[in-house]
C-alpha cells in the first residue's frame, strides 16, 4: 500500500466564478491523509465556497478536484462526493428532537426490517455498537433534545461518516465548533484528532484558532478567495494568522458629516412637546445575563458606537435584551436617563424611546405580506388614523428619503431586494424619532449601493441627536460608520477603540485575540 | 429579410398599440382577479333565471337570504382567529351551548332583557377563555377549542335534558327573523350592519391592522409593540360574540333549540371563510369575499334545488367550489393559505 504518501484529498488552481466575481481565484490544497488541516478566513474570503466544491453542491469553473490519489475534476453532485468517500459535518446537526438518538440515526441509515416490521433491538444494538466504537456512552434511546452540544456534535459525524457510500478518505467539519461550549469542544477535538490518526484526512473549517495548537498539523488561510498564507504545525503563530486573515489595511472613508444633508428626517416626526434632556441616549449598567457579565457602557446622543466580539462573547445576546426579546438577569437600562424595567415588553422599550433593527430580517424585520406603507407604519399604526391623504403622503416622502425601490407604497414587502427591506425597516423606526437606534448587523446581505444609502442614513440620525448602537460581524462595516468601537469578549467589554485606532485589523485583532 | 426592413417603421406603432393592448388586458386580469368568484356568481344568477321561472321572484330571493344569516355570522366569526392564525374548532358546539342558553332561561321565565345579553356574554367569555388558555399555556388553538367546544357539547346536553327546548323563547327574537323592513327580513339587514362594522374594524382601524401583522408575522408584530397576546385574546372574545349574533338569529328563525345543533354549521362557516380569500382582497381573510361566498354557494344551492336537482348533490357542489376557486387562485400565482 502506498497510501501513506497519497493526500487524501487536493485542490489544483480551484477557481468559482459567481455573477463575474472570482469568489475562488486558483485555491491549492493539499489535505493529507490521517492529519487535521485548518481552514481560515475572514467572512467572504470564500471557506464555504471552498467546502462546497469538494462536496459537490457547487462545480468549479476552471482547476480540479484529486480525491484518494485519483484525479475527479470536478463533483457533479453531494451524491456523488458521498461516492467517493467525501463526508461532510454542517454547523446544524441533523437532528430530530423529539426522536430517539438510535431514531435519529435509522433517518439516514435506514431501519433494520423484517417482513416489514421494524426489529427494534437490532437497531439498538448497531446503534450502541456504532456509539461505543466512538467511546460514547449514550443510550440509543436517549432523546436527541437532551443531549449536550458536544454529543449531537460527535453524532453528527458518526451519522457523516456511515452515510456515506464508500470509504470515508476526507471528513469535511464546516465551523462546526462555533456552536460549542469552549468546555465542551476540547473533547470533541481530541476525538476528532483520535479519529484522523486513523488515517481519515479531516479539513477542519473554523475561525476559533485557539483550538489548532497541537491538533491541526497544518492551517491555510484564505482571503479574497486566495490562499494569502499557509502555515505548518510548528510555526501555527495566532498574531501572524490574523494578520493574513484580515489583510493589509484597506483606505477608510469617514467624511462624517461632509454630504450629509440634515433636513429630511424631522419632518418626519411628530411633534413632541418634551425634549430630552441629558447628554446620554443610553446607558447600560451592570447587565447580567446568559453571556453578559456585568456588562457597562454609555451611548451620547449623536454618537455612532459599534459593538463587535464573537459569536458566543454575548453579541447575540445583548440585542435581543434591547428589543424586549429576553430579559437580563440584572443591572440597569436607562433611556434618555430614565430607567426601564427588566423585564420590559418590545413595545414599552419602544415607547421608551429605544428602537431596534433586528438581525434576522426575513424572520424578524418586516411582515412580508404586508405593504410597505403598511410595514412602515406598524409600530404606529393610530398615527394616521382616518387621514388616508396624509397617510400617502407621509409614506411617499418617506419612501423618497430612504430611497425604497420600487418607489411604490403598495409593494408586499416580500417582494423587495434585501438592502431595500433593510431601508424600509430603518425608516419604520427612524419615522417614530426614538432616542436610541440600536441596529443588529444592519448590512448583512445588503448591496453596497444600499449598504451606502443606509450609513448616511445612520449619520443623519446621529446629527439630529439619536445615539446609535450598531452590532456588526464584518468589522470593516463598523470602521466605515462608528466614532467609536466597543469589543465585547465573554460577557464584558474588554477594550474601546476610538479615533484612529478603529480600522478593521484592530477590530479583528480585538476580536479573535 | 423583409420583414426587418419594415421594423423600423412599424416597430413604434406595434409598440404603442401593444402597450394599449398590455395596459387594457391588465386592467381585466386586475378585475377578473380579484372578482372571480363575484362573477361565477353573476353568471349563475344569469343561468337559474334563464332556467327557472320561480328562480328571480322576490319571494326566492328573499328566503334564500335569511337562511344565509346563521352561516353568514359564523363565517365573520371564523375570520377574526383566522386573520392572527388561529383556528378556532369550538364556535360550531358554542353556537348550540348560546341557542341552549336562550331557551333555557327562555323556559326559566326570565325576559329578553336578560336573555339577550346573557346570551352576548357567554359567547364572548367563551371566546376569551378559549384566547387566554391558547397564550397562557402556549398550546394550539386547535387543541383547546376542541377542548372547550367538547366541554360545552356536554352542558348543552346537560341543560337540554335530552329534548328540544322551545318554550318562553323572546318573541323579539322571533320578530327579527321574521319581519320585513324595506324589502329586506330585519335579520338580514343587521348581518349587513355588522359586516359594515367587521371591515370598519379590519381595515379602517389601527386593532385591525394590527391583527393582519399578527397573522403575517407574529414575531414582527411582538418586536414593532404591538400586544399581540392581548390582540390573539379580543380575535377570539370578537369570534365568540359573532356567533351569540348567529345564535340569536338562530334561535328566533327555528323558535327552539336542539341539543344536538351547532356541529354542521362550522365547516360551512370556515369554507365560506377560506372561498372568501379568493375575493376582495386577495390573499387575505376578509368579510365581503365571505359574503360573496356564501351568497353564491346559496345561489347555486338553490337555483339547483329549483331545478329538481336531488338535496344530496348540495354538499358536492359546495366542496367541488371551495376546491376550484382555491386552485385558480393559486394558479394565479398568489400567495392564498401557504
Amino acid at each position: 500500500m502506498v497510501a501513506a504518501a497519497v493526500n487524501a484529498a487536493e485542490t489544483r488552481r480551484l477557481t468559482k466564478i459567481f455573477a463575474g466575481r472570482k469568489v475562488l481565484d486558483g485555491v491549492n490544497l493539499e489535505l493529507r491523509a490521517g492529519a487535521i488541516h485548518a481552514l481560515l478566513g475572514a467572512n467572504g474570503s470564500g471557506k464555504s465556497t471552498t467546502v462546497k466544491l469538494l462536496t459537490g453542491v457547487y462545480q468549479p469553473d476552471s482547476g480540479s478536484i484529486v480525491i484518494g490519489g485519483r484525479e475527479v475534476g470536478s463533483i457533479a453532485s453531494p451524491r456523488a462526493a458521498s461516492s467517493l468517500g467525501v463526508a461532510v459535518v454542517h454547523q446544524e446537526a441533523p437532528f430530530f428532537d423529539t426522536l430517539s438518538v438510535a431514531e435519529c440515526i435509522a433517518q439516514f441509515r435506514g431501519y433494520p426490517t423484517q417482513s416489514g416490521r421494524i426489529r427494534w433491538s437490532r437497531l439498538n444494538r448497531e446503534v450502541r455498537a456504532m456509539l461505543e466504537r466512538f467511546d460514547l456512552a449514550i443510550d440509543p434511546n436517549t432523546l436527541a433534545a437532551r443531549l449536550s452540544a458536544a454529543e449531537r456534535a460527535l453524532i453528527a459525524i458518526i451519522i457523516a461518516l456511515d452515510s456515506a457510500r464508500s470509504d470515508v478518505k476526507l471528513l469535511i467539519l464546516d465551523e462546526v465548533t462555533a456552536t460549542l461550549p469552549r468546555n465542551q469542544a476540547e473533547p470533541y477535538l481530541d476525538r476528532v484528532a483520535a479519529l484522523a490518526e486513523s488515517g481519515i484526512g479531516v479539513l477542519m473549517v473554523t475561525h476559533r484558532l485557539a483550538e489548532l495548537h497541537g491538533r491541526a498539523s497544518k492551517a491555510t488561510v484564505l482571503r479574497d478567495g486566495a490562499v494569502a498564507y499557509e502555515s505548518e504545525a510548528r510555526d501555527i503563530d495566532e498574531t501572524r494568522l490574523i494578520e493574513e486573515m484580515v489583510g493589509p489595511a484597506k483606505i477608510q472613508t469617514k467624511a462624517l458629516g461632509a454630504s450629509v444633508r440634515t433636513s429630511g428626517l424631522p419632518a418626519l416626526w411628530r411633534e413632541r412637546h418634551e425634549e430630552p434632556s441629558g447628554d446620554i441616549a443610553l446607558s447600560v449598567h451592570g447587565l447580567e445575563g446568559a453571556t453578559l457579565r456585568n456588562l457597562s457602557f454609555d451611548v451620547r446622543r449623536g454618537e455612532i458606537v459599534g459593538i463587535a466580539g464573537l459569536s458566543d462573547s454575548g453579541v447575540t445576546e445583548l440585542p435581543k435584551i434591547l428589543a424586549g426579546l429576553l430579559a437580563p438577569r440584572g443591572g440597569q437600562i436607562s433611556v434618555g436617563g430614565k430607567p426601564v424595567p427588566l423585564r420590559a415588553a418590545p413595545g414599552t422599550l419602544i415607547k421608551a424611546g429605544m428602537v431596534v433593527l433586528p438581525a434576522d430580517r426575513l424572520r424578524s424585520g418586516g411582515v412580508p405580506s404586508l405593504s410597505v406603507a403598511e410595514n412602515v407604519l406598524l409600530p404606529d399604526l393610530a398615527r394616521f388614523w382616518l387621514k388616508p391623504r396624509r397617510e400617502s403622503e407621509f409614506i411617499d416622502r418617506i419612501i423618497g428619503l430612504f430611497d425604497v425601490r420600487p418607489a411604490a407604497a403598495e409593494t408586499l414587502f416580500g417582494k423587495l431586494s434585501g438592502g431595500n427591506q433593510q431601508k424600509a425597516i430603518l425608516a419604520k423606526w427612524l419615522a417614530l424619532k426614538p432616542q436610541v437606534l440600536v441596529l443588529d448587523d444592519p448590512t448583512s446581505g445588503v448591496d453596497p449601493a444600499a449598504r451606502q444609502k443606509i450609513f448616511e442614513l445612520l449619520r443623519e440620525a446621529a446629527l439630529n441627536g439619536i445615539g446609535v448602537l450598531a452590532f456588526s460581524t464584518e468589522p470593516e462595516q463598523l470602521a466605515a460608520v462608528c466614532s467609536r468601537v466597543l469589543i465585547i469578549r465573554e460577557g464584558s467589554i474588554a477594550s474601546e477603540l476610538t479615533g484612529d485606532a478603529i480600522d478593521r485589523q484592530t477590530i479583528s485583532r480585538w476580536c479573535y485575540a | 429579410m423583409s420583414s426587418e426592413a419594415n421594423r423600423p417603421t412599424s416597430g413604434p406603432a406595434t409598440l404603442t398599440s401593444t402597450l394599449a393592448k398590455r395596459d387594457r388586458s391588465n386592467v381585466i386580469a386586475a378585475v377578473l382577479k380579484r372578482y372571480t368568484t363575484l362573477l361565477i356568481l353573476i353568471a349563475l344568477l344569469c343561468v337559474f333565471s334563464f332556467l327557472s321561472p320561480q328562480f328571480l321572484t322576490s319571494l326566492n330571493l328573499k328566503n334564500l337570504l335569511v337562511v344565509q344569516v346563521t352561516v353568514c355570522c359564523m363565517a365573520f366569526a371564523t375570520i377574526l382567529p383566522l386573520i392572527v392564525g388561529e383556528f378556532d374548532l369550538s364556535l360550531g358546539y358554542t353556537l348550540g351551548f348560546i341557542m341552549m342558553l336562550g331557551a333555557f332561561l327562555g323556559g326559566l321565565g326570565f325576559s329578553a332583557a336578560t336573555i339577550i345579553p346573557a346570551m352576548l356574554a357567554a359567547g364572548a367569555c367563551i371566546g376569551a377563555i378559549n384566547g387566554l388558555l391558547r397564550i397562557s399555556f402556549n398550546i394550539s388553538s386547535f387543541i383547546v377549542t376542541l377542548g372547550v367546544g367538547i366541554v360545552l357539547s356536554g352542558v348543552t346536553q346537560g341543560m337540554s335534558g335530552g329534548a328540544v327546548l322551545y318554550s318562553g323563547i323572546p318573541p323579539i327574537l322571533t320578530a327579527i327573523g321574521q319581519h320585513e323592513f324595506v324589502g329586506f327580513k330585519i335579520s338580514v339587514w343587521f348581518t349587513i350592519g355588522l359586516a359594515l362594522v367587521l371591515v370598519f374594524v379590519l381595515e379602517h382601524t389601527p386593532f385591525g391592522r394590527q391583527l393582519y401583522a399578527i397573522g403575517g408575522s407574529e414575531r414582527v408584530a411582538l418586536l414593532a409593540g404591538i400586544r399581540v397576546n392581548l390582540c390573539k385574546v379580543l380575535a377570539f372574545a370578537g369570534a365568540g360574540l359573532l356567533v351569540s349574533v348567529a345564535a340569536l338569529f338562530e334561535l328566533g328563525q327555528s323558535g327552539g333549540a336542539n341539543p344536538l345543533f351547532g356541529p354542521e354549521l362550522l365547516l360551512p362557516a370556515y369554507a365560506a371563510a377560506f372561498l372568501g380569500v379568493t375575493t376582495y382582497r386577495p390573499g387575505y381573510f376578509n368579510i365581503p369575499g365571505a359574503i360573496i361566498a356564501i351568497v353564491l354557494l346559496a345561489v347555486g344551492f338553490n337555483g339547483l334545488n329549483l331545478l329538481g336537482v336531488p338535496y344530496w348533490l348540495q354538499p358536492i357542489f359546495n366542496g367541488v367550489v371551495l376546491i376550484l376557486a382555491v386552485i385558480t387562485a393559486a394558479a394565479e400565482g398568489r400567495q392564498i393559505l401557504k
